[in-house]
């Protein structure tokens, strides 16, 4: 596996952006900035990077509650994201989504999404059209392990097998779904094998290892591409925050925090590309303080926007539709 | 007293060391392998522990894993049996195999069954000592350990805890031992890959490309892996190791580099290798994949050296214990009245 | 008898229904979303385990224990299933959908099955469970976590709604939504769980279907729902001050609807202002509204005016889900038009 330079500029850059991204956000947050639920990505960098490292913007994924790490992997702009958790007129959704339904669909990014296993079969239809229409393109589905046990899960699973459709799940396998460990909600805890059933190809990988995740989905995409059908990646990772801010994390022990920090993803990146002289060190210093400055002007940009109108409260329900019907009756 | 003796004055102790990782590679998208479930796994080591207990094992231990695939497979049977943990601080990652086998070599027992293929394995040999191993095959490259049935698997271990079998039951095999600047960091027991890969990445090795060299510990007709490229160029199993230079220059070979996988594989050259040999290796930027998954990154300036060393893991070769224990009429009971 | 009352938040009132009904009927079982919090972890079995993401739950399990408090996986359409066939073969279970938006997931077992199995069977079946599930907007949720949609359950025959305002009620609705031998929908409004107020200790029961006056008046009706009710009352004290005395009518029940409430009410005030968070097509609004004009025709001195949220999804920006949801200001403007 080859990975050009600037590709490894990107993943590192990628992945610094998230982590930056999210301990603001965590922040702003205690700060009473954010209105309603934030669930935070850290941790989970390498998954999301390892895999849309792999995506254009003709490519589409479909993500979760925890989706800020996927818009930011997959290209969204980080200021009209900031915005967006502030509820802002400038956010990319125009304040209407907010963090647990921020999306860009000129980026293919089709929603973090409030309802867990809502994604999957999104996914399954972005991966029919592209077969429909006889395009190259892919639909890539992050879920948690949480959203395995949804049943559109498993319906969406099949369906892309069936159809054999191009279409990649990606399960980030965080050991809890909020506060219940998998190895309770998962009758034989072991994602990956799954696949099986629905006679797809299965692959347990290290999700706090890029270069891991980066081979192993780059293979499942290219499968995809080549028109052979779907894979499930179950890529085990851990986050760092709680599973909502306000979570006061009662059920993880400090030892299994410790363990899993050991494993920081961004942390190996750097060790592996700085022993193998790929990067230097002034380098990563460069673009972590790059990502530090985007994140201040981003907050700073998402501060200053004004607040959406009221009454865009009634746009964007329809294409097409009476308007007085929209608003209120008297 | 060797620790063979000492682990004869405990009987009736097994360990069990099941990894739940493994079977589930990369090399199911890449290959075309099967995915080893979990769930199988559990009806293995039932299977196993029923053996155990056939043969009067009363206590085993094992390595706590995030399956629970021992805990499991004790669930709702009635297996006559304690069932302890291995305490060894579990980090889900191999080192847990090696830590449990080196509690268990310290703490006299029989045996140890071993659940994975051959890395699995390579991580217990890492810490078994001269304490012997049960391998059931569930990985993807399962070279080492025997493609046995559960129930075989744990009479074979149960008839070794009872004192039924002697040393010729069990087999030395060899292993490669990885030197750099000195220092023995790691063994592979069926091969050692040269790749000139920058990245551990997903692990397994299926583009031979990307290969300068492999070293076998052992020539073994009719196995999956890179091991296949040694074993189609000598075709006699020898007890000798092998040193295979890729690349274009003198044959190409059609072998399966992984299940479902069969390529050709340009050679320049081989060599035998015999125990003792040491082989530098030269090449840099350079990954050394051990039992076929990259392992090593290795450093410009480290000087690195593989060794054949005859004297690895010892095995508990089920076929051999059964054939023994029947010589010795471990399954025959005189007929009883109660019958 | 002397009865104690204390003052508790709207979700403590929730945590001592479900106490003492499970306390009174061992055939009462919880299940949802971490309603016990944690399962299979030791550290946390007494404290710390989350009793629900709000707390609503909170330390149910370690009086009533896991086998009565029952985490469930992410499965509505599994979990609300099982409380409908273990509702029908004997148990009185409380599943709790932990929001009204995540309906979708698992109607049909809701719907089709639940709400319309006792008829299907010719009434030889009753199906006595409560789901309790979160509603409204305030919060900054969104689009998918903020919704009423309760007029989606009243409209469907089979099922009984109920959506407490007060602690109070909140309480006795709860344990008369536990007794009941239909499937009851109980809405909990997530902003007002902090709100605090008068409830007695022991066990009382608020009848289903019978709404409560909870202010007395002359010149108009305002019918709410839920929180609306206190928006209500809000604008009944500035009416007041105006010189209009509202009566403010809580509903309460939803399905079944107390209709005599209604037009009693509305023959002393001549007229009806409805004010409902939920969306306003089909909607519980729409309906007081028809039954005003159907059966309160001739009491009615001016046209009836709903105030409700728009025809739209609930939005997150601040300022606009400030718009969302309807306020006093609306309210009073509502009234002014007809009085
Ligand atoms: C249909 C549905 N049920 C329940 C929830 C509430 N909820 C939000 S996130 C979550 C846990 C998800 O766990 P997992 O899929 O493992 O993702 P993680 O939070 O660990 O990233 C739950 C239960 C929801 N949003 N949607
Ligand atoms: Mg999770």
């Amino acid at each position: 596996m080859e990975i050009p330079r600037e590709k490894l500029r990107w993943i590192y850059e990628r992945m610094v952006l998230i982590r930056a991204f999210e301990d603001r956000v965590a922040q702003e947050f205690a700060a009473g900035k954010l209105p309603g639920f934030v669930h935070l990505y850290a941790g989970e960098e390498a998954i999301a990077v390892g895999v849309c490292a792999h995506l254009t913007d003709r490519d589409y994924i479909t993500s979760t509650h925890r989706g800020h790490g996927h818009c930011i992997a997959k290209g969204v702009d980080v200021k009209a994201m900031m915005a967006e958790l502030f509820g802002k007129a400038t956010g990319v959704c125009k304040g209407k989504g907010g963090s647990m339904h921020i999306a860009d669909v000129d980026k293919g990014m089709l929603g973090a999404n409030g309802i867990v296993g809502g994604g999957p079969p999104i996914a399954c239809g972005a991966g029919l059209m592209a077969k429909t229409l006889g395009t190259d393109q892919v639909a890539v589905c992050f879920l948690g392990d949480g959203a395995a046990e949804q049943g559109t899960t498993h319906e969406a699973m099949n369906l892309a097998a069936i159809w054999k459709l191009p279409v990649v799940f990606v399960c980030e396998n965080n050991l809890y779904a909020e506060s219940t460990p998998w190895t309770y909600h998962c009758a034989a805890p072991d994602i990956a094998s799954r696949a099986a059933a629905y006679d797809m190809p299965g692959v347990l990988v290290d999700g706090t290892d890029v270069f891991a995740v980066y081979e192993a989905a780059g293979e499942a995409i290219a499968r995809a591409r080549r028109g052979e059908g779907p894979t499930l990646l179950e890529c085990r990772a851990f986050r760092y925050y709680g599973h909502f801010q306000g979570d006061a994390v009662s059920y993880r022990t400090p030892e299994e925090e410790a363990a899993y920090r050991q494993r920081d993803p961004i942390q190996r990146f750097r060790e592996t590309v700085l022993s193998q002289g790929l990067l230097s060190e002034d380098e990563l210093d460069a673009i972590d303080a790059a990502v530090q400055h985007e994140i201040s002007e981003a907050v700073r940009f998402a501060e200053s926007s004004p607040l959406p109108p009221p009454e865009d409260c009634l746009t964007d329900v329809y294409v097409s539709y009476p308007v007085e019907q929209l608003a209120f009756r008297h | 007293m060797s620790e063979r003796q000492q682990a004869s004055r405990a009987p009736g102790t097994v360990g069990i060391i099941a990894n739940p990782a493994a079977g589930k590679d990369v090399r199911r998208l890449v290959a075309l392998a099967s995915t080893f479930d979990n769930q199988e796994k559990v009806r293995i080591v039932r299977r196993a522990l029923a053996g155990l207990t056939a043969m009067g094992v009363r206590r085993v231990y094992y390595l706590p894993d995030s399956f629970g695939i021992v805990t499991r497979a004790a669930e709702n049977s009635r297996f006559d049996l304690e069932l302890v943990p291995i305490p060894v601080a579990c980090t889900f990652t191999a080192s847990d195999s090696e830590q449990a086998a080196s509690w268990l070599a310290a703490h006299g027992v029989a045996c140890v069954i071993t659940l994975g293929g051959d890395g699995t394995n390579r991580a217990v040999a890492r810490g078994c000592r001269e304490l012997p191993l049960v391998p059931i095959a569930t990985g993807t490259n399962n070279v080492f350990p025997y493609l046995v049935d559960g129930t075989i698997a744990g009479l074979a271990a149960g008839l070794l805890a009872a004192g039924q079998l002697d040393e010729t039951c069990l087999e030395r095999r060899p292993c490669l031992e990885v030197w750099i600047d000195g220092t023995l960091v790691d063994i592979a027991l069926i091969d050692v890959a040269v790749s000139r890969e920058r990245f551990l990445g997903a692990r397994a090795i299926w583009d031979p490309n990307t290969v300068q060299q492999v070293i076998v510990s052992r020539v073994i007709p009719g196995v999956i892996g890179l091991a296949a490229v040694a074993a189609a160029l000598c075709p006699i199993p020898s007890p000798t190791g092998a040193l295979v230079e890729f690349g274009t220059g003198s044959v190409c070979v059609t072998v399966p580099l992984a299940p479902g996988l069969v390529t050709t594989v340009p050679v320049r050259a081989w060599n035998m290798v015999s125990p003792g040999d040491e082989i530098v290796i030269e090449q840099r930027p350079c990954i050394l994949a051990l039992d076929g998954e990259r392992e090593l990154r290795i450093e410009d300036s480290h000087r690195v050296t593989v060794r054949l060393s005859a004297s690895g893991p010892l095995v508990l070769d089920p076929r051999l214990a059964f054939s023994a224990a029947a010589k010795r009429g471990c399954f025959v009971m005189p007929l009883t009245s109660t019958m | 008898m002397v009865v104690t009352t204390r003052v508790l938040s709207y979700r403590q009132a929730i945590n001592e229904a479900l106490r003492l009904e499970m306390r009174r009927d061992p055939t009462v079982i919880l299940m949802g979303e971490d309603v016990a919090g944690g399962a299979t972890i030791k550290h946390i079995e007494q404290e710390g385990a989350w009793g629900g993401p709000l707390g609503v739950t909170k330390s149910l399990v370690s009086e009533f224990g896991r086998q009565r408090v029952l985490d469930t996986p992410i499965s509505e359409a599994a979990f609300i299933g099982a409380a409908v066939g273990a509702a029908v073969t004997g148990l009185r279970p409380v599943a709790e959908l932990m929001f009204v938006d995540f309906f979708g997931v698992c109607m049909d077992q809701i719907f089709n099955q639940g709400a319309k199995l006792r008829y299907m069977f010719g009434g030889k079946a009753k199906v006595p469970m409560v789901i309790r599930t979160m509603i409204g907007a305030g919060f900054g949720a969104a689009g998918q976590h903020s919704g009423c949609h309760y007029s989606v359950f009243a409209h469907m025959p089979g099922l009984k709604a109920v959506a407490p305002a007060t602690p109070y009620d909140a309480k006795g609705l709860l344990i008369a939504a536990i007794r009941d031998d239909d499937p009851v929908m109980f809405f909990e409004h997530k902003m007002l769980y902090d709100m605090t107020g008068e409830v007695p200790e022991g066990d009382y029961v608020v009848p289903i279907g019978k709404a409560d006056v909870k202010r007395e008046g002359s010149d108009v009706t305002i019918v709410a729902i839920s929180r609306m009710v206190h928006i209500a009352l809000e604008a009944a004290k500035r009416l007041s001050g105006e010189g209009i005395e509202a009566e403010v009518v809580d509903l309460r029940s939803l399905s079944p609807l107390d209709e005599d409430a209604v037009l009693s009410s509305l023959a002393k005030t001549r007229r009806l202002v409805v004010v409902d968070e939920d969306n306003p097509r089909c909607s519980v609004a729409a309906d007081i509204a028809a039954l005003a004009v159907d059966k309160g025709f001739d009491y009615l001195d001016a046209p009836v005016k709903l105030v409700t949220a728009p025809h739209t999804p609930v939005p997150f920006s601040p300022s606009l889900e400030r718009y969302y949801i309807p306020t006093p200001e609306r309210v009073v403007a509502a009234v002014r038009e007809i009085v």
